[in-house]
């Protein structure tokens, strides 16, 4: 070989290593840990799902758990995002009550990222951007990142070609990923694959805290049947029955005369490893689960821009619903921005809170300090979230 | 177990990115070459556990 060869190959193997290191910064700045506003006089403390599950102790499943205890005997509940690390709004709406919260009778358990490793990865062959940033009022910015539905393959690895898990569903062929789904492998195992410890993190926590009530935010797709639907377990439907009504007078109220497009579905009884599902037959807590509509989320969506992921507007479903093929009512050149989604979820937890009240005295949890429906459409994230510093 | 086969996958990835790179420097055509570069840099990333 002569030199010219060599030094040919010597730049060749100068520019992949370049492009490893471009490339492997994006990749590695997703795994670095978002960092949250914890200065909320409420907060009592930030414990890990270790506490719950020892197993996970050092692994990418710990997440953080932001408790608000009044010290008053009451109710109980646990309010989480990020089970799907894409489905943005249910993270926005946890980051909103741990910043603005306050509790004076019960106790409350807040999870922005559920599953903590899906936050680190986003999907391949997708050019999905991987954070969302906000400029504040103050000139200062947040930022959150945006991962995938799964579960990183760099933490739980490999998956199985088979798998009969806790819920009883199988895994198998096509569906194998999932077992690094949290919303499939509830309620999970102590000791199994990272989310499947994930799962019996959560089972543990309420369990042992006693959770009265339990609150999973996700998005849907605009094809999928139950967009702004509150799924309940059928111990959950007079809670949600009452939640849907009250929302909806507070809507009126506030001037809003439609009020909101929530619907209640009951679970499925084969949605296997479902929150729902899995945690309100293996515990005693009313599972809830909520679905706003995402764009990101569904078949058709345009490139995954953080501009497609804040504001909602989707050229492609503005034009599937002017064909007459899609009818949402949220799929307008107006879009479908985070503020909007985010707000229903923050609507609908609050009065399923405030219902665990109504329908069971003794359960009462009064919260208070959270920005209303108004406020976060009107003044978006940029005028809510807090400066980090 | 788990953590056997994941510390086995990283050798094996890194074994692999160690020939591509010796290919890279061994090739006797910028395609060749560039084919090499092209397996290289996943595997870099897999052995590190970046991606």
């Amino acid at each position: 070989m002569n030199t010219k060869h060599i030094l040919r190959n010597v730049v060749v193997l100068l520019a992949a290593l370049a492009l490893a290191f471009l490339a492997g910064q994006e990749f590695y700045d997703l795994q670095q840990p978002d960092e949250f506003y914890t200065a909320n006089p409420a907060l009592t403390r930030i414990a890990k799902l270790s506490e719950y599950n020892p197993n996970l102790k050092g692994t990418a499943g710990d997440t953080d758990i932001y408790v608000f205890d009044s010290g008053v005997p009451g109710g109980v509940a646990l309010v989480y995002g990020g089970t799907h690390a894409n489905e943005t709004a249910a993270v926005m709406s946890a980051i909103t009550y741990i910043e603005n919260v306050s509790v004076s009778q019960g106790k409350l358990f807040v999870i922005p990222q559920a599953n903590l490793s899906a936050f680190s990865a986003t999907l391949p062959l997708r050019a999905q951007t991987g954070h969302m940033t906000f400029k504040l009022t103050d000139g200062s910015t947040r930022q959150v990142r945006i991962g995938t539905r799964l579960a990183n393959p760099v933490h739980q690895w490999p998956d199985p070609n088979y798998r009969l898990n806790t819920s009883g569903r199988m895994l198998q062929h096509g569906e194998i990923a999932e077992i690094r789904n949290l919303n499939r492998n509830h309620p999970g195992l102590e000791e199994g694959y990272l989310v499947e410890m994930v799962c019996y993190g959560i089972r543990k926590l309420v369990e042992t805290e006693n959770v009265d009530l339990l609150f999973d935010g996700h998005e849907a797709s605009p094809e999928f049947r139950a967009v702004n639907f509150l799924i309940a377990h059928e111990r959950a439907m007079d809670l949600g029955s009452a939640a849907i009504l009250n929302a909806n007078l507070d809507a009126m109220m506030e001037g809003n005369m439609d009020g909101y497009p929530f619907k209640l579905d009951r679970s499925g009884a084969t949605s296997w490893g479902l929150s729902h599902r899995a945690l309100g037959d293996n515990t005693n807590a009313m599972a809830t689960l909520f679905e706003s509509l995402n764009p990101v989320m569904g078949f058709c969506h345009d490139k995954v821009t953080e501009e497609l992921v804040k504001d909602g507007i989707s050229p492609n479903y503005v034009k599937i619903t002017e064909l007459g093929l899609l009818n949402s009512g949220e799929l307008t050149e107006a879009g479908s921005p985070i503020e909007l989604r985010a707000a229903y979820h923050m609507e609908m937890s609050r009065h399923l809170i405030g219902a665990l009240g109504e329908l069971y005295p003794e359960k009462t949890l009064t919260i208070s300090g959270l920005p209303t429906f108004n406020d976060l459409v009107t003044n978006g994230f940029e005028g809510i979230l807090k400066p980090l510093k | 177990m788990i953590d056997v086969l994941f510390i086995l996958y990283r050798v094996i990835a890194g074994l692999l990115a160690l020939v591509a790179l010796v290919n890279i420097l061994r090739a006797k055509s910028l395609e060749k070459a560039l084919n090499h570069a092209i397996l290289f840099v996943p595997l870099l990333l897999r052995t590190l556990l970046i991606k």
